[in-house]
């Protein structure tokens, strides 16, 4: 588990301990980190920047203990925020904002991340698109290619979407039970309910098609609808239990 | 001339029989065209009172929203800053959109309304409405020239042969960028009677025409109070 320390100068101190880089890349990677940074605990998904604005983000090939370069903003209030030449030593790590437009948020003191965030909904599928923008092209061994942005972008959307729902929705009924790259850049993204298996394909440019199975593997009903809205997705989702 | 700034149209059920996520699965199916803004799941403690919205949806613009309670739909419209659009129409497709909504649902609701209200500009409006609404010992004793001023007035009369209704018209001076009132808020409030929620019972074809006679009969009120509008009353 790694403790992120925060004073009121901005200054951030990784504490480490068991967290690998990997994952520490990853969680980085989320918004949620920009959030708590900015002292907005309570609301991860106000930040929705695209996904892309982690890509700036580096591991310095010369060091496996040690990011080169962090690069975080949100658009949100115009607020900016960038870390730079973040040395990660072997148990201690510092990263001091180069910049930061606003000073109207105070940080907290100190919080736990990682492993014990609370139990946000959708709080997998949120990190597994974070791992599958990490893809890089070949990534099947078969010339795969890496999820586009639009795609990330859009599998992104309707996970936030459903995640706004959380107050009205169950977790089970929310979570997709898998989200797969697709060689083309695509992602595929499953809910499975009882008997119920609907897939939502979100095509290279962001575009949305969909496959619900119905019934046992002996029995199976399949129906299928091509470019379909947002909305349509949301609402086979939401009515997925209810079929 | 009169400018719409909000309109509300609400229907009432007996019971909490409304499941927010039905209702919304609902407009995404139907309306999820126009309403394609992100959805909102409002967390409310078990005892809120079930006509607090549970679920919030918006269209992209964000000036019109539904809004689904327990108990009650809403649809709401808001005045955007550049654009305008027609009482009837907005009023219309709500009718439709709440008819269509509720028969999907199988619900019927015990209670229709229609909330509007609207902005004139006008140079002292108090005593404008003093005036228009006040004898001469009025205004020259304790109403000379008010600054600002209100009048309510309630009414139960009968809209159209199916439809009793509740008609509150609330005017009020107003003001549209601080300073001095420079501006005359009409609000107006049609809706069945409250005593009936329990008995009535409104299918699709019934709430298409109380919202297409209320909005008739909202201007036909206003005409009274504003005949010098003359035909400017809905836009």
């Amino acid at each position: 588990m790694a403790v992120l320390d925060t004073t009121q100068d901005d200054t951030v101190t990784f504490r480490e301990d068991t967290c690998d880089q990997s994952r520490l890349l990853q969680l980085v990677a989320t918004d949620w980190f920009v959030a708590r940074l900015l002292g907005n605990a309570q609301d991860r998904h106000l930040f929705s920047p695209p996904a892309a604005w982690y890509e700036g983000m580096t591991l310095d090939p010369a060091s496996t203990s040690s990011l080169k370069v962090i690069r975080a903003s949100t658009e949100r209030d115009s607020q900016f925020f960038s870390f730079a030449a973040v040395g990660f030593p072997t148990d201690v790590a510092t990263i001091e904002p180069a910049a930061r437009a606003s000073s109207t948020t105070t940080s907290p003191a100190s919080f736990e991340w990682a492993d014990s965030r609370p139990d946000e909904p959708l709080r997998e599928a949120f990190d597994r698109l974070v791992e599958l923008s990490l893809l890089e092209q070949d990534w099947d061994y078969e010339g795969g290619l890496p999820p586009t942005p639009a795609a990330l972008a859009s599998a992104r959307r309707v996970l936030e979407d459903l995640s706004r729902l959380d107050g009205a929705l169950s977790h089970h009924q929310v979570d997709p039970y898998n989200i797969a790259p697709l060689p083309d850049g695509g992602l595929l993204v499953e809910w499975k309910v009882a008997s119920r298996l609907l897939e939502i394909i979100v095509g290279p440019a962001g575009t949305f098609s969909s496959i619900l199975a119905n019934g046992d593997i002996t029995k199976r009903e399949y129906s299928q609808e091509q470019c379909i809205s947002r909305s349509r997705v949301l609402a086979l989702v939401l009515q997925l239990p209810h079929q | 001339m009169l400018q719409l700034e909000v309109v509300v149209a609400s229907g009432w059920l007996a019971a909490e029989d409304i499941v927010p996520v039905r209702a919304l699965v609902s407009v995404l199916n139907r309306f999820g065209d126009f309403y394609e803004g992100s959805p909102l799941a409002i967390p409310l403690p078990e005892n809120a009172p079930s006509e607090v919205p549970a679920v919030v949806l918006s269209n992209k613009l964000g000036n019109s929203r539904i809004e689904i309670a327990r108990s009650r739909l809403n649809f709401r419209w808001t005045r955007p800053s550049t654009e305008g659009a027609p009482l009837e129409v907005i009023v219309g497709e709500f009718g439709q959109r709440m008819g269509a909504i509720l028969e999907d649902l199988g619900q019927r609701p015990g209670r229709l309304g229609l909330f509007v209200a609207r902005l004139f500009d006008r140079e002292e409006p108090g005593t404008y409405l003093a005036k228009k609404y006040c004898n001469e010992h009025a205004l020259s004793g304790p109403l000379n020239r008010p600054e600002g001023f209100e009048v309510h007035a309630h009414k139960v009369y009968k809209l159209s042969p199916e439809f009793v209704v509740n008609s509150w018209v609330r005017l009020k001076t107003a003001k549209r960028q601080g300073g001095d009132y420079d501006a005359i808020a009409i609000e107006q409030d049609l809706n069945t009677l409250g005593d009936l929620l329990q008995t009535a019972r409104y299918d699709r074809a019934d709430i298409v025409a109380f919202f297409d006679a209320a909005i008739r009969g909202l201007d036909e009120v206003i005409g009274r109070y504003f005949p010098e509008l003359g035909g400017d009353r809905s836009a």
